[in-house]
C-alpha cells in the first residue's frame, strides 16, 4: 500500500538527518512495519532499491522489522497474540481487548 | 524535547514500547520537526512515523471539526458496495431534521456527487485522479472553503471506492463506516482486516439480494465480530428501505450525541 511514498518520506527524513547532524553517510536505516499496517516489506524494499539505485542513497540499506500485532485483553489484563486476526483474549476469551502495536510504520533506527 | 516522556534529551534513548497501549502518545510523540532530528553521537534510535504529515493535518481537521460541533463520518467500502445509493436514501431520509454536509471522493467524475445534490443537500465531489483514498489535507482543504459555509451538524465523507488504502489514512473523522454488500460475500471482513476492526458502525447493503445468493447473514456478522466485538451492524436494503431505519436512528442519536 503506497510503499513508493513511504520510501520518498523516508528519504526525504535522511535527508533532513544526514544535514542536521552532518554525516557524510547513513549506512542503513531500519523501518519498523506494524502487522496492521497494510505496508508490504517486498514491495517496500523494492521501492527503496528502484528509487535509489542511482542516486547518492544507493549504498544505504533498508532493514525491515515486523511490529506484532498484539492485544491486551480489558478483563483480564493479560497481552496475547493476534491469531489470523481474530481479536480474542488468549486466556479468557472475552473480545474486550485492546492493540498494542501492530500499526503504522516508523524509521525506527539508522546507522552511520 | 517531548513534554511528555521527557525523551529527546541528549544521550536519553527511548523505546517506543515504554508507552504500551497509549497510542494517542505515541502518535504526539514522533515529530517531523528538525531539532528532534538532532540526533547526539552515539545514539541513532529514533521513531519517526512515516504517516505524521497526514496525522497531523488529521488532528488538526479533528479538532477544526469539534470546535465547530460538527460530526464527521467516513464511509469506507469497495466499489459497487451501494454506498452512493445508501447516502441518497440517507440523506432524503434526515435532512429536513439534521443540517448534513457531503464530501465525495472518487478518482474522477462527478456522477456520485450529481447524483447526491439531486437531494437538495450540499455536496462537493474531491476527485483523487491518481490517488485511491482521500487523505487528511484534501478534506483540510474543505472544511473552510465549503464545509464552513453550511455550519452542519453531520459531515459525510463517501471515501473513494477501495477496502485497503482508506482504512490507513485518518482523515480526522469522527468515525470510520464500513459498508460490505451481500454480493461480496460474507469473508470481506477476514479479507480487509484493518477496516472492520477500526469501524465505529457495519452497514450491509443490499439484503434485498440475500433470496438469490448464497450468503449467509449470522456467517457474516460472525466474522465482523472476530475483528470487531462493539460496532452496532445494520443489516439493509437502501433499495426497498427495509432496515434503514436502525440505521438513520443509530447516526442521527451519534450526530446529537458528539461522541462516537
Amino acid at each position: 500500500m503506497h510503499e513508493i511514498k513511504f520510501v520518498a518520506e523516508i528519504l526525504k527524513n535522511l535527508e533532513e538527518i544526514k544535514l542536521i547532524n552532518n554525516f557524510t553517510a547513513i549506512k542503513s536505516v531500519e523501518i519498523l512495519i506494524g502487522e496492521f499496517s497494510g505496508v508490504d516489506e517486498r514491495a517496500l524494499v523494492a521501492s527503496f532499491q528502484m528509487a535509489t539505485h542511482d542516486s547518492i542513497w544507493r549504498d544505504t540499506e533498508l532493514k525491515c522489522v515486523l511490529d506484532p500485532l498484539k492485544i491486551t485483553c480489558q478483563e483480564c489484563g493479560k497481552t496475547s497474540k493476534v491469531i489470523d486476526f481474530d481479536f480474542i483474549c488468549s486466556y479468557c476469551k472475552s473480545r474486550e481487548v485492546r492493540e498494542i502495536g501492530g500499526k503504522g510504520i516508523f524509521i525506527q533506527s539508522i546507522s552511520i | 524535547m517531548c513534554k511528555d516522556c521527557g525523551c529527546g534529551l541528549n544521550g536519553l534513548s527511548h523505546n517506543y514500547n515504554d508507552h504500551g497501549a497509549d497510542q494517542e502518545h505515541r502518535h504526539r510523540h514522533y515529530h517531523h520537526h528538525r531539532e528532534d532530528q538532532q540526533i547526539p553521537q552515539d545514539q541513532k534510535k529514533l521513531m519517526i512515523s512515516l504517516m505524521q504529515a497526514n496525522d497531523d493535518v488529521a488532528q488538526a481537521n479533528r479538532l477544526w471539526l469539534r470546535n465547530h460541533n460538527i460530526t464527521a463520518f467516513n464511509i469506507i467500502s469497495s466499489p459497487g458496495s451501494g454506498k452512493t445509493l445508501l447516502l441518497e436514501k440517507t440523506l432524503t431520509a434526515l435532512k429536513n431534521n439534521l443540517s448534513i454536509v457531503v464530501l465525495v471522493g472518487d478518482q474522477c467524475t462527478e456522477n456520485d456527487a450529481s447524483r447526491l445534490q439531486k437531494t437538495g443537500v450540499p455536496v462537493k465531489q474531491i476527485n483523487t485522479i491518481s490517488t485511491c483514498h482521500l487523505d487528511a489535507p484534501m478534506i483540510a482543504k474543505e472544511l473552510e472553503a465549503f464545509v464552513h459555509d453550511y455550519e452542519p451538524e453531520i459531515l459525510l465523507i463517501e471515501n473513494v471506492g477501495n477496502l485497503v488504502c482508506p482504512a490507513s489514512f485518518d482523515l480526522g473523522e469522527t468515525a470510520k463506516i464500513a459498508v460490505l454488500s451481500t454480493t461480496e460475500g460474507e469473508d470481506k471482513p477476514q479479507k480487509y482486516p484493518l477496516l472492520f476492526r477500526e469501524a465505529s458502525a457495519v452497514v450491509i447493503t443490499k439484503m434485498d439480494l440475500v433470496p438469490y445468493l448464497d450468503w449467509s447473514l449470522p456467517k457474516a456478522i460472525e466474522n465482523i465480530r472476530r475483528l470487531n466485538s462493539r460496532a452496532p451492524i445494520f443489516a439493509l436494503s437502501a433499495k426497498s428501505g427495509e432496515g434503514t431505519e436502525d440505521w438513520l436512528t443509530w447516526l442521527t442519536r451519534e450526530s446529537k450525541a458528539k461522541v462516537v
